[in-house]
């Protein structure tokens, strides 16, 4: 009976442990003995771009004493929608959020953003006279303004300087015909015909096409989405010309795994690659064998139109209405010069806006980094194709069955354009 | 003789080695130093023992914090799981209770219900139960499952009557059967189910990323979200391996202890049918 | 049994798994429930109200080619993950069966895919799928051939989330079978031996049949979990190269209710789910009598 007790004794050791457990762990009180108000942001990112907000945050609660803003990381854009919406589904969520474009036009018509349209013209506003193009736009939904660009990308093109030496081309290519054309004589075979580099890696990604269309005029949805032309005669030509380098080897689409365009481009086996300035450092360090270089992307024949990236920062609805003040003191912190400009450093997103660069300025210096922020002035700040997750997950398939699949062109964009269209009217079926 | 027993070890070989080469290829990428992907240079083995990429994923998040809460609601969920599908498991094996049988199907038929289907209405529950960013929202409703219920069912079910006869017939009572026979008889199936629902929680992401809001209650898989790399940047590869690695070695240690009593425990109520 | 003795007997039962049924009503019931009531509505989580739309979200699902395509796609892929880990499993369970130089270590090696966080584990078949730098690239390198890239075509897709898929459950079947081994008389197999029956016809005609119980088991819970794949999905494929080549019904439920924020149709589809999934599992009970020999 020894053995019986023991067990016995070890179900009720185990019992206790159990209820010591549970009970040891209630969930932790926000302390706001001091009297500040507590500001909840949920943020995305990870590295520098997130680390940065962090280091915002704490910024601006030592610069105050009215406010403590406690940050939360909620995993990946997509992530933090679903916590977002999962959250709102239960009348909870933070004060303040970082916002991917996707969901703001969902989010604003539901009623789960705030307008922000008094804030920025208040007496404690923010002066958005320097910012480029028409960056607000983006968060304009139904004549509110509920979303305001933070973390701003800008297309920037990549080419390998001794790539270019060896070919005899001086300078980057200055429209799109040109860099096509230049993606065929950069490329180089071996005696066999096989390709030793590509003149010209693409990311798997439509971001850069985007600007490339809206350069030589064409469109791809218009504002309210009553006119979606993904198979736009501008975009049939751009991806037929592409199709044709892919065909012949002077374009390639590498795999996510392996790299990507990027690793094509640092080991030295594609010329040119159009992307972003999120990498400029990691391309800078890696690409040891030859001289890299950046320019702007070429112009088209309504010259440079280009599109931004990245995210933005909202403030929800369930912010009680005498917290709204303070929770907006923190949106228009994050979007001051000085701000922007910390941000950008660490992060390798844009000081987006004319002031910012003037205090980023010594860290602007840099030639390349220089080069990077000239795009802005051409920046169209139109999210809307990102701002509709049936568009812009149409036109991804398109892209991966033409460049990839090596479908035929204008079948598989009339196909993307009926299915957007289809799709299209349950985003903006009234809710 | 000899050359069966060549071809079973060859045979076997080639099945473990390709089953472990994953495992394999992430012990090498953790190894390897940054960039060593990007540039082409990924082999068999790595170009240097890059140690550093694992002291990097650590500090790139609360991974301490998160190594606590993972263990310590993956503990409790895991017992408050068990006890209950053993008394449950016992209940649906021996005791009679009117209409039992649509008892028992309706709760093995929970198996087919996708966490993912759960989420919110759940996290609402939570919300009502003020359990939101706290250690009883990762304990508790996940401890409400079919599987352990159905291997410890299935198992009770092969234990003899005879002994739960003798049993009454020296005056024990049904707790008492339980505790002094079911039990001890089946340890196996126990540890089986411990591992099994154990892993479970240990490796869950959506359902403490929908519930936890700050470092403080999080677990170690939204931790390895700290690793993943922004969408501009793609992922670094040697960093995000060696965080995967030290997510994974603690289980498999737990594994190697809880191995032998495991091997024995699920299969036995499987055969008897 | 005495109506006092009964009552004790049911009494005794609510008490034993009372507990328990609590949870399932609260945690698993209540959301059936609920999914049941916003499939009758149209809602994305975030306005204030579901408006009431009745079946409409069923009509919609019926007509979506999507939704078949989904269907079709996680059919297959349990039957594939079921067959070929099940297939696998058994030829590994029978070459450890029996003595063997390093049998714990093998036994051991081959349960880490089911120990692996799925998250983690998916990323690094990501890695090793890679037609240019994982293990492939040294096999097509041998073969002096250009692979293809699994992960980028429509079929290649799926066909990678089902290798994971059989990859993580042979771990866990192997060690079913090879405790089902172990119960098998050994004395069937000696007489059989006498007899002049051969390996393969031990196998086939002892072995099998006995195993069908362990079979019928793995198959059916196997099934059951293969149906419910979501992550291998969610960190591999998202459901592409060009959606919905590689997607699973429950990944797509998570893109409906998450992504394209129409969380009532996709409470349809997770009823639906639940319903189809217990009807299919019902009809493998039915079917297993046919086949599955209990001693």
């Amino acid at each position: 009976m020894n053995k019986n007790r023991r067990l016995h004794r070890s179900i009720r050791t185990f019992a206790l442990s159990l209820c010591f457990v549970l009970f040891g762990c209630s969930s932790p009180q926000q302390d706001t003995a001091d009297g500040r108000t507590e500001i909840t942001y949920w943020r995305t990112l990870t590295g520098g771009a997130g680390d940065a907000q962090d280091e915002l945050a704490e910024q601006f609660n030592d610069t105050q004493d009215v406010a403590t803003v406690s940050v939360e990381f909620q995993g990946g854009y997509g992530d933090l929608a679903a916590k977002l919406m999962t959250a709102a589904a239960g009348g909870t969520g933070p004060d303040v959020t970082q916002l991917g474009t996707f969901e703001i036009r969902e989010f604003a018509r539901a009623g789960l953003l705030v307008d922000l349209t008094d804030y920025i013209n208040g007496v404690s506003g923010i002066d958005t006279s320097d910012w480029p193009g028409t960056m607000l736009d983006a968060g304009r939904v139904e004549g509110g303004l509920y979303w305001l660009p933070f973390n701003v990308t800008v297309p920037v093109l990549y080419f390998n300087a001794d790539a270019f030496a060896e070919a005899q081309i001086e300078d980057p290519p200055e429209t799109w015909d040109t860099l096509f054309d230049l993606a065929e004589s950069l490329t180089t075979r071996d005696s066999n015909g096989n390709v030793i580099r590509h003149g010209l890696a693409l990311w798997e990604s439509t971001w850069p096409l985007l600007s490339a269309i809206w350069s030589e005029g064409g469109e791809i949805t218009s504002p309210d989405y009553a006119n979606i032309t993904l198979d736009h005669p501008v975009t049939v030509a751009l991806y037929s010309r592409l199709q044709e380098l892919v065909n012949s080897g002077a374009a390639i689409v590498p795999a996510k795994a392996s790299g990507g365009h990027r690793a094509a481009f640092t080991s030295g086996r594609a010329a040119m690659i159009l992307d972003s300035p999120a990498p400029y450092a990691e391309i800078l360090r890696q690409s040891s064998s030859f001289k890299p270089k950046v320019a702007n992307y070429p112009a088209g024949s309504q010259g440079k139109i280009y599109a931004p990236g990245g995210g933005g920062i909202a403030m929800l609805a369930r912010t009680p209405t005498d917290q709204r003040e303070t929770a907006w003191s923190f949106i228009r912190y994050l979007l001051q010069p000085e701000q922007i400009a910390y941000y950008a450093k660490r992060s390798g997103y844009c000081a987006f806006t004319t002031s910012a660069q003037v205090v980023g300025e010594a860290w602007l210096a840099e030639p390349n980094r220089k080069v990077i922020h000239d795009a802005l002035p051409h920046l169209r700040g139109d999210f809307s194709v990102n701002m509709s997750p049936a568009i812009r997950n149409a036109f991804d398939d398109a892209f991966r069955r033409i460049l990839i699949r090596g479908e035929d062109v204008v079948t598989v964009l009339r196909e993307a354009d009926e299915i957007a269209e289809r799709y299209i009217q349950r985003e903006l079926a009234p809710r | 003789m000899n050359q069966h027993r060549f071809i079973r070890l060859a045979g076997l070989l080639l099945i473990v080695s390709v089953l472990t080469l994953p495992f394999y290829w992430m012990v090498v990428t953790a190894l390897q130093p940054p960039g060593a992907l990007v540039t082409g240079a990924h082999a068999w083995w790595p170009s240097e023992m890059h140690w550093a990429n694992f002291s990097d994923a650590w500090n790139a998040a609360p991974f301490g914090q998160f190594f606590v809460n993972s263990a310590a609601t993956g503990v409790a969920a895991t017992t408050i799981q068990v006890l209950g599908a053993i008394l449950m498991a016992y209940a649906f094996a021996v005791i009679q209770f009117p209409a039992k049988s649509v008892i028992v199907i309706a709760v093995i038929a929970t198996m087919a219900v996708p966490e993912e289907a759960k989420l919110v209405p759940n996290f609402l529950l939570m919300r009502d139960f003020e359990w939101i960013d706290s250690y009883w929202a990762l304990i508790v409703p996940p401890a409400a499952h079919a599987f352990p219920v159905f291997v410890l069912y299935q198992w009770f079910r092969t234990i003899p009557t005879s002994m739960r006869d003798a049993a009454r017939a020296d005056g024990a009572g049904h707790w008492r059967t339980l505790w002094l026979i079911y039990v001890p008889m089946s340890r196996p199936a126990i540890a089986a189910v411990v591992v099994i629902a154990f892993l479970g929680r240990w490796n869950d992401f959506l359902w403490p990323l929908i519930v936890t809001n700050t470092a403080e209650m999080r677990t170690l898989p939204i931790g390895l979200a700290y690793l993943r790399g922004l969408e501009e940047t793609g992922n670094q590869w040697p960093v995000l391996m060696a965080g995967s690695l030290l997510v994974i070695l603690p289980v498999l240690l737990l594994y190697a202890v809880a191995q032998r009593q495991f091997v024995e425990g699920i299969t036995r109520g499987a055969i008897k049918g | 049994m005495s109506a006092k003795s009964q009552r004790r007997e049911w009494l005794t039962f609510l008490l034993f798994a009372g507990p328990n049924l609590i949870m399932f009503g609260l945690f698993t019931y209540w959301p059936i429930l609920y999914s049941a009531y916003l499939s009758l509505t149209d809602w994305n989580l975030i306005a204030a109200t579901p408006v009431f739309v009745g079946i409409k979200n069923y009509a919609d699902l019926a007509t979506d080619p999507e939704t078949w395509r989904v269907t079709g796609n996680t059919i297959i892929y349990a039957v594939c993950v079921v067959v070929s880990a099940q297939i696998i499993a058994f030829a590994l369970a029978l070459l450890l069966h029996r003595p063997i130089p390093g049998r714990t270590l093998f036994r051991t090696l081959a349960f880490t895919p089911y120990v692996t966080t799925t998250a983690a584990a998916a990323l690094a078949w990501v890695l090793l799928l890679d037609p240019r730098l994982g293990p492939l690239s040294t096999i097509y390198g041998l073969l002096g051939v250009e692979g293809p890239d699994l992960l980028r075509s429509g079929t290649g897709s799926l066909v990678a989330i089902i290798v994971v898929g059989s990859w993580k459950e042979i771990g866990i079947a192997t060690i079913f079978f090879l405790a089902g081994l172990q119960t098998i008389d050994r004395s069937l197999h000696e007489s059989a031996s006498l007899e002049g029956a051969g390996s393969w016809a031990q196998t086939r005609f002892i072995t099998i049949p006995l195993m069908t119980p362990v079979i019928f088991f793995l198959a059916l819970s196997g099934f059951i979990a293969a149906l419910k794949t979501f992550e291998s999905v969610y960190m591999m494929t998202e459901g592409g190269p060009v959606y919905p080549d590689s997607s699973t019904y429950v990944f797509h439920l998570y893109k409906t209710g998450f992504r394209d924020f129409r969380a009532g149709l996709a409470s349809a589809l997770a009823v639906l789910f639940f319903a189809l999934t217990v009807l299919m599992t019902a009809a493998q009970f039915r079917f297993a009598r046919l086949w599955v020999h209990y001693e």
